[in-house]
């Protein structure tokens, strides 16, 4: 078993794919790595899995949640909440 | 053209303005977010719920600092990993094992553009089974990520801010935050892979 990414230019554009996928790459590099995902299936099939692991990522949510707050704190909360607003306009 | 504004900005430009109908959604909102945050950080309840109510505290002292309502969230989390910070005792944001580039690239079927071995994750159900079942295995494979990868991964893609929004909460720099979300999210794509591949996911 050997690694996909033996060939050169898959693997430095495996080290960049996650600005590719954000768009923060200069605009020359991306179209150079647009150039080389276009006619490599192996990068194809990685780059699409990779978005729907982020896209996961990002719908994530926590089973635990966070209790309601005891009374008494949301009235400290409150309290300082309006000091503060009152420090700011006087 | 103009874009509608986030709720959590909304909410806290209105409450500069001395809007308090905002203070029970804000408490709701940031509550849980910085909740999920210390939880998937400290690894405990205990430790999540007093963090979370800590930085609700220090919000609220301070909510006169907040200068510009639109960099709310970097705020709120950047008091929130301070105060996690101080739980753990010991830095959990502090260097520890690093992963490697080699260590995460996929693996090929034979010789030139054969398919790469890995499942085809859009091909999953997309159904509440399924998407509760991924959702609990990205839980365990979030945890089981170095703390480096996982508070960026968290503030990045699960909280979507931008790369200078998790350099500030960090205090690290941009190219650090983008080479560890890179890492982190080819791992967790790795994990992810894996868990279905295995057969696990839709077995019920």
């Amino acid at each position: 078993m050997e690694s996909h990414v033996d060939d050169r230019s898959c693997r430095e554009l495996f080290a960049l794919l996650s600005e590719y996928i954000d768009g923060e790459l200069p605009s020359a590099t991306c179209e150079e790595m647009d150039q080389h995902i276009r006619s490599c299936a192996p990068c194809i099939q990685f780059v699409e899995n990779l978005k729907t692991s982020i896209r996961l990522t990002h719908e994530f949510e926590c089973r635990e949640k966070l209790a309601g707050l005891p009374p008494q704190l949301k009235r400290t909360l409150e309290r300082v909440y309006e000091e503060s607003l009152r420090r700011k306009a006087g | 053209m103009q874009t509608a504004e986030k709720p959590e900005v909304e909410l806290a430009r209105a409450l500069l303005a001395g809007d308090k109908s905002a203070f029970e959604p804000f408490v709701e909102v940031f509550g849980g977010k910085v909740f999920q945050y210390t939880y998937l950080m400290c690894g405990q309840r205990e430790d999540a719920e007093e963090v979370a109510q800590d930085t609700l505290l220090k919000i609220f002292e301070s909510f006169d600092q907040l200068k510009d309502p639109e960099s709310v969230k970097p705020w709120v989390f950047r008091i929130a990993k301070n105060y996690c910070l101080m739980k753990r005792r010991k830095s959990v944001f502090a260097p520890q094992r690093e992963l490697s580039l080699d260590e995460l690239l996929p693996l090929r079927n034979g010789e030139g553009d054969r398919p790469l071995e890995i499942a085809d994750l859009s091909a999953l159900p997309d159904d509440e089974v399924m998407r509760l079942e991924l959702n609990s295995h990205l839980e365990k494979a979030l945890t089981e990520l170095p703390d480096m990868y996982r508070s960026v991964v968290l503030l990045r893609d699960v909280e979507g801010m931008s790369t200078a929004e998790a350099a500030a909460v960090l205090d690290v720099s941009e190219d650090v935050v983008k080479q560890r979300l890179h890492r982190g999210r080819l791992a967790l794509r790795k994990s992810l892979d894996a868990y279905v591949r295995s057969g696990v996911a839709g077995r019920g």
